[in-house]
């Protein structure tokens, strides 16, 4: 007997769970989704924050999208997980979503 | 958990409010939520017409699972896709007031939101994710209640001016952007 090939899941993408954030700005911080971390280890002036945006807002198509970003001495890694992919952003910019 | 935020728009007097986060806010010739087609705006044959204000702000609604929230932000996709005629224009404001018409001998419109007695306002579609309109520059953060609800940040306001030529009927929506910071 032939097993059935083991095939991908679903085509569409679930969103992606929100981000929960361990620790104090300018001390050891991680933030989690469960599927990707972010984790600052500072030497200096440091932050975590949960970037939200609420898209197409005042319409029927009304969603939420949040980013996380570590901050340390002015420098960003904002992290984007859309339910598939996890995108990486590194820079000293105020980005939004 | 995080936090609930919704977006308001606030009518009359009073400033009753109405949850528009997922609902249409239709800019007409009346002052009030009612998304329906009484009290239009009319393509002028001269000059220009202005729809009332419409006075937008955020409320968080839940007490729980947040520490505090800041960066309150607005912003459109940089590209007005109302059509030849129509176009938006904002002001922020750190009190309610009632919603008025603008004076439509002025052009661009001006509000009481934008300064006092009123102010040139803005284009709305000038502003965009690399240039954000700042809603918690005048009532500041952090917020940190939301016990049982609380309104937080600044109101924006939004005012929808048609011109001649401009094209009849209901206009497809267009993409607005409202974003803060979450601890």
């Amino acid at each position: 007997m032939v097993a059935e090939p083991d095939i991908a899941g679903p085509d569409i993408a679930a969103p992606a769970p929100e981000f929960e954030i361990v620790g104090a700005d300018g001390a050891e911080q991680h933030g989690s989704n469960g599927r990707v971390t972010l984790t600052v280890y500072p030497d200096g002036q440091s932050r975590m924050r949960k970037r939200n945006a609420i898209k197409n807002a005042c319409t029927a198509r009304a969603r939420k999208v949040q980013w996380l970003y570590g901050e340390l001495d002015g420098v960003r890694a904002y992290l984007h997980d859309d339910g598939r992919n996890v995108h990486v952003i590194l820079t000293k910019r105020d980005l939004y979503p | 958990m995080a936090a609930t935020v919704i977006i308001n728009e606030h009518n009359g007097a009073g400033g009753a409010k109405t949850d528009k986060t997922s609902g249409t806010v239709r800019f007409k010739n009346a002052d009030d939520a009612n998304v329906d087609l009484i009290d239009p705006l009319v393509v002028p044959g001269s000059g220009q017409e202005y729809s009332f204000e419409k006075w937008l702000r955020l409320e968080i609604t839940d007490a729980g699972g947040f520490t505090q929230i800041d960066n309150l932000r607005a912003y459109s996709d940089g590209a007005n896709s109302f059509g030849a005629g129509v176009k938006l224009w904002y002001a922020v404001s750190g009190t309610y007031m009632q919603p008025v018409v603008p004076d439509e001998a002025d052009d661009p419109p001006r509000s009481a939101a934008a300064g006092s007695p009123v102010e040139n306002m803005a284009d709305f579609f000038a502003s965009s994710s690399g240039s954000p309109i700042d809603l918690d520059g005048i009532n500041t953060g952090p917020f940190t209640d939301g016990s049982p609800a609380e309104e937080i940040g600044d109101w924006l306001v939004l005012v929808m001016e048609v011109e001649p030529g401009a094209s009849q009927g209901v206009l497809a929506a267009e993409t607005l952007t409202l974003a803060f910071d979450e601890i």
